[in-house]
C-alpha cells in the first residue's frame, strides 16, 4: 500500500495491535482496496495547496479556493494555540496528539470549521447553488452576494498584504457570525441549503452520501479540494456524528475524505495552478471511490490509518515469508511422497528378485524336514544371501547357503550364478568339497572381482552322515554339538579371493535327533551393544529353541537379542529326527598342495585335530612329497576312534576330469 | 621404524570411533594404522586409504590391525581386493596380534592369502623382502 513516508505516527502501536490490524487490513483490503490508496496523496495535497494555489488565477473558483486556504491557514494558526482541541473532538484527538502536520491540520480544520461554521455553510450553499440551480433561489441570491463581497475582500487583502492578527481575528468572528446567520436563514427558508453543506461533507467523508457528492459538481468541485475542509463544520451542526466521522477521518489521515479533497489533482495543484476543468474532470472519479462506505469500513479504514509504515512492512514481510514457507513445504511434501513411492517400488523390485533367489523349500525331503528364513538388513544392504535345499539321487539331501560380497542390484546376478552353478555340480554327483573345487575356478572368472562365501552340504539319511564344505563361510551349527568342535584352522578361502578353494571338508555323524543350522555371516555379525552376536550366542539360541526351532524362529530370536543388523540374515535348517544320541564329527579333510603343505596353517590344522606334533610333522613331510608328484595330497583325519587316524591319498584330481580322462582312454582303445 | 609423514582419515561409525592413520615407515613403505571396528560402515574408509597408498608408485603397504576389535566380510573383501590389485614386486602385510581378528581371518580361510604377522617390525621386514612368508 502506498503510504507517504512523511506521514508517520511518532510511536508505533504495540505488536498485538499490529496483529489485530493485520486482520482488519485484510478485511478493508477486500472491501475497499482503493480508499486507502488515496489517503497519501490527499494528505500531501491538502498541505500543498494553500501556499501555491492562492497566488494564482483570478477566476471565481480560484478565488474561492484562495479564500478557503486562508481560512485554513488561519485556523491552523489558531489551532496551534488551542490545546483543548483534543477534548473537543475525541475522534480527531489522536491526530492532534500525534502532532504531525497532517493530523494537526485536520484538527485545525475541525476547529476552524467550527468557528467559521456559519460562513462555511453559506459558502457551501453558494457553491451548491451554483452547481445545482435547482436548489433554493433565495439561498442562491444571498450566496452570490456574499461571493462578491468575499472576492472584493480578497482583492483588497491581496493588495494590502497580510492582515494583522487582530484583523484576522475580527474577520473570522465576522465570517463566523455571517455563516451562522445564513445557516439560520437557510434552515428557516428551506432544505436547499443544508443539503449542499452535506454535499461538501460528502466529499470529505464517504459516510455523508457520495451520491449527493457526485451531484455537487462542477462549481463545487473546483474548490472542493480546499473548501471541503472547512465545510465539514456546516453539517457538523446538524449532523454532528457525520461531521465527527469526517473529522476523525481527516485526523487519521487516510480517509477518502482527504482523498476526495485532493488525490492526484491535489498534487497537481501543488505544483501548478489547478484549473477548474482538471478538478471537474477528476472529482467524479474521486468521489465514486469511497462510494461503498459503511460504518465498518470507516472504522477499519480509520484503524488502518494509524498503522505505521514499519508495521506495514512487517506485515508484508510476514505474509511473504508465510507464502514462501507454505509453498516450500508443499513442494517438500510432494517430493517426499514421490521418493517414498519410488523407494517402495524399488524395494518391491529387490524383494521380487530376492524372492526369486530364495525359493520355497519342500517341507520334507525324505526323512528330513527343512525350514528356511530370510531377514533383510536393518540398514542399507539387502541382497547377496542365497540358499537352496534339494533332493539328490539315492535319497541324499543337498543344502546350499551363501553370501556374495556387495549388496543390492550388483549382488543379485552373482547370487543366481553361484546358486545354480554349485547346484549343478552337486547334482552331477560331486561331493561338497569336490563341487566347490571344480566350480570355484569357473565362478571366480565370472564374479569379476567380487567374492562369495558359501557352504555346501549333503546329508545321507541312510548313513546319517552330514558332509559339508565351506569356502570362507561359517561352519553350520548342530544342536548337541560344541560349536568349536569343528576345526577352523586352515579353512578354505572364499570363491573369487584368488586362492584355490574347496580344500576342506567335514563329516558329522548324526545318530540321534538334531537340528543342523546353516546361516550367513549376517547372523553372527549382528550387534549386541558394541559386540558381535557371534557363533556361541547363536548356538545357545539354537539349543534354547530345541526341537521347535525353525529358521524363522531362530532369526527372530537373533533379531530380538540384537540391536543392529547391518547385513542380511539368512538361515536354513535341517531337522533330523531320531533318538537322544548327540552328533559328533567323524572326519576332517584337507587338501594340501606343495605350498600349503609347507605352511604353518597346515600344522595348526593337525594340532587342532589332536595329532601329536611328531606325527604331524611326518604327515606333512609325506604330503609335500605327494604334492610334488601329483599336484596335491588329500589328508584325512578319522576321529571316530580314540586317537585320530591319519590317511594320505593322492586322489585329489577332480573326479569330473578323471572321468573325462577315462572316457578318452576308452575311445582310444 | 620412524614415521616420516602422517595423514589421518576416519569416520564415526556410531558406537566405536573409527580412525585410519597413514604413516610413512620407510621411503617405499606406508603404514595404515586402523583403529576401531572394520565393518560395512568403515570398510569404505579403508578402501580409500588403501587406494591412496597404492596410487603412490611402488609403495609397500603394512596394515596395522592391532587396535581393531572386529573385521567383517565387507572389510575382508576390501583387503582381498587390495591384495589382488598389488603391482608386481609390491607387498602387503598385515600386522595383528588381536585374537578375534586372527580368528576371523582363520574362519574365512583368508589367513592363507595374507602375510599376517604379530609385530610391525616383522611386517616391515616382510614387505622389504628381508624375511619370507611365515604362513
Amino acid at each position: 500500500m502506498p503510504r507517504r513516508p512523511g506521514v508517520r505516527l511518532p510511536s508505533a502501536p504495540p505488536a498485538s495491535l499490529a496483529l489485530v490490524l493485520c486482520v482488519l487490513i485484510a478485511f478493508v483490503g477486500l472491501l475497499s482496496p482503493a480508499s486507502a490508496d488515496q489517503s497519501g496523496p490527499a494528505q500531501e495535497a491538502s498541505r500543498q495547496i494553500p501556499g501555491e494555489a492562492g497566488a494564482e488565477g483570478e477566476s471565481e473558483g480560484q478565488a474561492q479556493t484562495r479564500k478557503a486556504e486562508r481560512l485554513l491557514r488561519r485556523a491552523e494558526r489558531k489551532a496551534e494555540k488551542a490545546s483543548e482541541a483534543a477534548a473537543e473532538a475525541p475522534a480527531p484527538a489522536s491526530g492532534v496528539g500525534a502532532g504531525t502536520k497532517v493530523s494537526r491540520q485536520a484538527a485545525r480544520a475541525e476547529r476552524a470549521a467550527r468557528r467559521a461554521a456559519r460562513k462555511n455553510a453559506a459558502e457551501g450553499a453558494t457553491r451548491s447553488a451554483a452547481a445545482a440551480p435547482a436548489s433554493s433561489s433565495k439561498g442562491k441570491a444571498s450566496e452570490r452576494e456574499r461571493e462578491e463581497r468575499r472576492r472584493a475582500h480578497e482583492e483588497q487583502r491581496r493588495k494590502s498584504g497580510r492582515e494583522s492578527y487582530r484583523e484576522k481575528q475580527a474577520r473570522i468572528a465576522r465570517e463566523a457570525s455571517e455563516a451562522e446567520a445564513t445557516l439560520g436563514s437557510q434552515g428557516s427558508t428551506g432544505k436547499g441549503a443544508p443539503a449542499p453543506a452535506v454535499v461538501a461533507a460528502g466529499g470529505l467523508a464517504p459516510s455523508a452520501g457520495p451520491e449527493t457528492a457526485k451531484l455537487a459538481s462542477p462549481g463545487g468541485a473546483g474548490a472542493q479540494s480546499v473548501q471541503g475542509t472547512k465545510t465539514t463544520r456546516a453539517p457538523a451542526r446538524r449532523h454532528p456524528r457525520r461531521a465527527a466521522r469526517a473529522g476523525a477521518a481527516l485526523s487519521s489521515g487516510t480517509l477518502p475524505a482527504a482523498g476526495a479533497l485532493a488525490t492526484g489533482e491535489g498534487a497537481t495543484a501543488g505544483s501548478a495552478a489547478p484549473s477548474r476543468t482538471a478538478h471537474r474532470s477528476s472529482s467524479p472519479r474521486r468521489r465514486s471511490t469511497p462510494a461503498k462506505s459503511s460504518p465498518i469500513v470507516t472504522t477499519v479504514t480509520r484503524i488502518i490509518g494509524v498503522v505505521p509504515t514499519l508495521i506495514w512492512l512487517l506485515v508484508g514481510a510476514l505474509a511473504l515469508a508465510a507464502a514462501v514457507f507454505a509453498s516450500s513445504s508443499r513442494l517438500a511434501a510432494r517430493r517426499a511422497r514421490r521418493l517414498d513411492r519410488q523407494r517402495r517400488a524399488l524395494l518391491e523390485d529387490v524383494g521380487l528378485l530376492q524372492a526369486a533367489l530364495l525359493p520355497e523349500l519342500p517341507e520334507r525331503l525324505g526323512p528330513v524336514s527343512t525350514t528356511a528364513g530370510y531377514r533383510p538388513a536393518s540398514g542399507p544392504g539387502a541382497g547377496g544371501d542365497f540358499y537352496d535345499v534339494f533332493a539328490l539321487p539315492e535319497g541324499l539331501v543337498a543344502v546350499l547357503v551363501g553370501d556374495v560380497s556387495g549388496h543390492g542390484r550388483d549382488a543379485l546376478p552373482h547370487t543366481t550364478l553361484l546358486r545354480y552353478t554349485l547346484r549343478a555340480y552337486l547334482e552331477a554327483g560331486l561331493g561338497p568339497r569336490e563341487a566347490l573345487r571344480a566350480a570355484a575356478p569357473a565362478l571366480e572368472r565370472q564374479l569379476g572381482g567380487s567374492f562369495a562365501t558359501v557352504v555346501l552340504a549333503t546329508y545321507d539319511p541312510r548313513e546319517r552322515l552330514l558332509t559339508y564344505a565351506c569356502a570362507g563361510h561359517p561352519h553350520p551349527l548342530l544342536s548337541g554339538l560344541d560349536p568349536d568342535a569343528a576345526i577352523i584352522a586352515a579353512s578354505a578361502p572364499p570363491i573369487g579371493a584368488g586362492s584355490p578353494t574347496g580344500t576342506r571338508e567335514t563329516v558329522v555323524s548324526i545318530p540321534g535327533a538334531a537340528v543342523v543350522a546353516f546361516y550367513t555371516d549376517g547372523v553372527i555379525e549382528a550387534r549386541v551393544g558394541g559386540e558381535l552376536f557371534g557363533q556361541r550366542r547363536l548356538a545357545a539360541e539354537l539349543e534354547r529353541l530345541g526341537g521347535e526351532a525353525s529358521a524363522v524362529s531362530l532369526l527372530d530370536g537373533v533379531a530380538a537379542q540384537t540391536d543392529r543388523r547391518p547385513d542380511d540374515m539368512a538361515a536354513c535348517l535341517l531337522h533330523v529326527s531320531g533318538g537322544e544320541a548327540p552328533p559328533r564329527i567323524v572326519r576332517e579333510q584337507i587338501e594340501l598342495d606343495g605350498r600349503e603343505a609347507g605352511r604353518a596353517r597346515a600344522g595348526r590344522f593337525l594340532a587342532a585335530a589332536g595329532v601329536p606334533e611328531a606325527e604331524a610333522a611326518r604327515a606333512l613331510s609325506r604330503a609335500r612329497s605327494i604334492a610334488a608328484d601329483h599336484g596335491s595330497a588329500l589328508l584325512s583325519i578319522e576321529k571316530d576312534e580314540r586317537s585320530p587316524r591319519l590317511t594320505l591319498t593322492h586322489d585329489n584330481v577332480a573326479p569330473l576330469r578323471a572321468r573325462a580322462l577315462a572316457r578318452t582312454q576308452e575311445v582310444a582303445l | 621404524m620412524h614415521a616420516i609423514g602422517e595423514n589421518q582419515s576416519g569416520t564415526d561409525t556410531g558406537d566405536v570411533a573409527f580412525l585410519i592413520t597413514r604413516k610413512e615407515l620407510a621411503p617405499d613403505t606406508s603404514l595404515l594404522e586402523v583403529e576401531g571396528d572394520l565393518d560395512l560402515a568403515s570398510a569404505p574408509s579403508l578402501k580409500w586409504a588403501l587406494a591412496d597408498v597404492q596410487s603412490t608408485n611402488s609403495h609397500n603397504v603394512v596394515v596395522d590391525l592391532s587396535r581393531v576389535g572386529f573385521i567383517d566380510s565387507t572389510a575382508l573383501g576390501v583387503l582381498v581386493g587390495a591384495q589382488r590389485a598389488l603391482d608386481p614386486g609390491v607387498r602387503l602385510a598385515i600386522a595383528c596380534a588381536e585374537e578375534n581378528v586372527l580368528r576371523i581371518f582363520e574362519l574365512t580361510g583368508l589367513d592363507g592369502m595374507f602375510e599376517i604377522v604379530a609385530t610391525l617390525q616383522d611386517a616391515l621386514g616382510y614387505v622389504q623382502g628381508s624375511t619370507t612368508a611365515a604362513g
